[in-house]
């Protein structure tokens, strides 16, 4: 499989079509992978995860390779800069062929709740938990990680995420004591 | 919380089950935004310390971006052990192939627009071609009838012909050609 360690990315902006085609190879199975899981969010059939993708390649090929031109290799690599990325452009173009294909009242509620700006909310008292702690907590309990998982996920090994998981309950305890 | 490596215990699950229902609350829209490229080197494990934490603030508070994340780093996962179909890496490419042919393109109108030039300025180098011509033609026409007008101003017969005919002899031509 081709990968991103290959790519040159002064070439690539240039316009080789060469470079273009390495990238090609490089960002296909990430952007795949992503409009897949969108488009299975969306309810729309995984068939059509290969024309959302392929949209994606346009905007980043479009302008000039704008899009492309806003990645800082300074920051992050360019496979995960390139998901996050992908994502947004493929819920863009799910809502717009959505828009051409049907109004707001044809859509079930099940798909339309994905695009749901509602924000649940972490209602611990501001600064009693590190963002960390809070983070974990979100973790373990809302979104069913284990440990190995959410360690993974924060870089730090498994036994931190205990620890930061065992302090953090030990302050809602003390802080609940208190106020009831 | 998994199974597989269970921490905590269902007091604590309880507790957090209160938390969630109390009225006190981090207010998502107070907390500031997180880019992408951000969320990205979160994600890469490359922003420093005080960068982190705020990303993670927001993560711990945004469960729409929380699912970005978690999201982003699935599809990583997965990315590493799924191919991409043939026909999209095939089709992506051509989308430079394309563009390349569509500058060839434009290129080529541009030289198509250069190519017209070119036709119009040869149509006028001919038409101007033919003008000098005409005009040399008709200059060199005007001095050759003036040549010649000049040579009738001198014309004198007798250089032509040697012994005139008498008179008697040229009204006798006359009667005979009248008849």
């Amino acid at each position: 499989m081709a990968s991103f360690d290959d790519i040159d990315l002064r070439t690539l902006l240039a316009g080789g079509k060469r470079d273009w085609d390495r990238f090609v190879a490089a960002a296909a199975p990430v952007i795949h992978a992503v409009a897949r899981r969108v488009v299975a969010a969306h309810g729309v059939s995984v068939d059509e995860a290969v024309d959302v993708a392929q949209d994606v390649f346009v905007r980043l090929c479009a302008d000039d390779r704008r899009l492309l031109r806003s990645y800082d290799p300074a920051r992050a690599s360019l496979g995960t800069w390139l998901a996050i990325v992908a994502r947004s452009c493929a819920i863009d173009h799910l809502r717009r062929r959505r828009q051409s294909h049907a109004t707001l009242e044809e859509v079930p509620d099940s798909v339309a709740a994905v695009e749901d700006k509602h924000v649940e909310r972490l209602n611990i008292p501001a600064g009693l938990l590190t963002e960390r702690q809070a983070l974990v907590l979100r973790l373990l309990y809302d979104r069913d990680m284990d440990v190995a998982e959410a360690a993974s996920l924060l870089k730090v090994d498994a036994q931190t995420v205990r620890s930061t998981h065992h302090k953090a309950m030990l302050r809602l305890r003390e802080h609940f004591r208190v106020e009831a | 919380m998994s199974e597989t490596d269970p921490v905590g215990s269902d007091k604590d699950r309880a507790l957090w089950a209160r938390l969630k229902a109390a009225s006190a609350a981090d207010d998502v829209a107070r907390l500031p935004a997180v880019f992408d490229e951000e969320l990205a080197a979160w994600l890469d494990g490359r922003l420093p310390p005080h960068a982190a934490a705020r990303v993670e603030a927001r993560l711990a508070a945004d469960p729409a971006m929380l699912s970005l994340a978690l999201d982003t780093r699935a599809a990583l996962h997965e990315a590493a052990g799924a191919p991409a179909p043939d026909r999209l890496v095939t089709r992506a490419q051509a989308l430079v192939g394309f563009e390349v042919e569509r500058q060839a393109q434009s290129g080529g109108s541009r030289l198509g627009r250069l190519g017209g030039w070119w036709r119009r300025l040869e149509l006028a180098a001919v038409t101007g071609a033919f003008l000098v011509v005409c005009a040399t033609g008709f200059s060199l026409g005007g001095d050759l009838q003036q040549t010649f007008a000049g040579d009738g101003e001198r014309f004198d017969v007798a250089v032509y012909v040697a012994n005139p005919l008498a008179e008697s002899e040229v009204n006798f031509l006359a009667d005979q050609g009248g008849q």
